[in-house]
């Protein structure tokens, strides 16, 4: 007879297991905070695999979200860590406080002499931005969703990196796409119960959850580069 | 043995050695080090999606990662910066 272990657990799963258990040994014996949190990132690993190994569609389906979770998780704690020595240091704050500003290119932080001006920085982003957020609209769903946060915080922090500000305008248009969100779920849940009701017209109803999905997906996660810019 | 299960084992070794690397591996102390150790562990992760067909997953997990690891390095170059100046202010 073959090894009981083996046979009612997948190798996958074990190794899930093994590393979840290792890492979480280790964090259990850190002392510095900030290592315990990048060794977080391996429980995470750990987790993902685990679902992995189940092996199915509703499988791949959790793990989308738990990926954005863990995500959100971990800036928060970072955030907070950060913050924290902060306070320690008994100085205080420094100006308004910004997301992602230490990536600003040298061209505009002053550090160069030279005064380089360089279109393709300019003129390049917003491109990008726009043809991602329209091959997105055209995706819709769960990817499409991803495709437009992407192309939304790639210009938002193309913009951060040449340390320019959001427009006003374009900020409010933002808040206006996310308080959209919960009209965006409401279509998706009416869509997704409509499809079980009147398989007959299944096409509108297909169309009218990808839609729902997709403003709401794009919305959440676009919002880390407006969140970026509040004071 | 199937092309497939060799993807499939080449992600456990990754993975398996990623954490051993990011917990008791050389120079492990560096912050940075720890960063990188656990960069082997997620394209262990990334091979063992591949071997289970999971696409939209795995394509996620990419964009998710490249996200993270801004977000990592951020947190460490700005613990870094601010330990410093305690120090001086002690000494």
């Amino acid at each position: 007879m073959e090894n009981p272990v083996i046979y009612f657990y997948n190798p996958t799963i074990l190794v899930g297991f093994a590393i979840g258990i290792l890492s979480l040994f280790a964090i259990g014996s850190q002392k510095d905070d900030l290592h315990a949190l990048i060794l977080t990132d391996i429980v995470e690993c750990a987790m993902l695999v685990i679902i992995a190994g189940v092996d199915t569609d509703l499988a791949e389906a959790l793990i989308l979200p738990g990926l954005v979770v863990s995500l959100a998780e971990l800036l928060a704690v970072s955030e907070i860590l950060i913050n924290r020595k902060i306070i320690k240091s008994k100085k205080p704050k420094p100006k308004v406080y910004k997301l992602f500003e230490e990536f600003k290119l040298p061209i505009y932080t002053g550090d160069l002499k030279y005064n380089v001006h360089m279109e393709v920085l300019e003129t390049s982003p917003k491109f990008f931005a726009l043809v991602l957020i329209i091959y997105g609209a055209i995706l819709s769903g769960f990817t499409g969703g991803a495709v437009i946060a992407t192309g939304l915080l790639f210009y938002a922090l193309s913009l951060r990196v040449r340390g320019l500000e959001l427009s006003e305008e374009l900020k409010t248009l933002w808040e206006g796409m996310a308080g959209l969100s919960g009209i965006a779920w409401g279509l998706w849940i009416i869509g997704f119960l409509e499809f079980f009701l009147f398989p007959k017209k299944w096409l509108l109803f297909l169309l009218m959850a990808g839609l729902g999905l997709v403003l709401k997906v794009g919305s959440k996660l676009g919002l880390i580069g407006f969140i970026g810019e509040a004071k | 043995m199937e092309y497939i299960e060799y993807l499939l084992y080449l992600g456990y070794v990754l993975l398996i050695i990623g954490t051993i690397g990011a917990i008791v591996g050389p120079k492990s102390n560096d912050r940075f080090i720890r960063l990188l150790n656990t960069e082997v562990a997620t394209f262990g992760v990334c091979f063992i999606f591949l071997a289970y067909d999971e696409a939209l997953a795995l394509m996620t997990l990419i964009a998710v990662n490249a996200i993270l690891c801004l977000i990592l390095v951020r947190a460490i170059i700005l613990n870094a910066e601010y330990e410093e100046e305690t120090d001086t202010k002690i000494k």
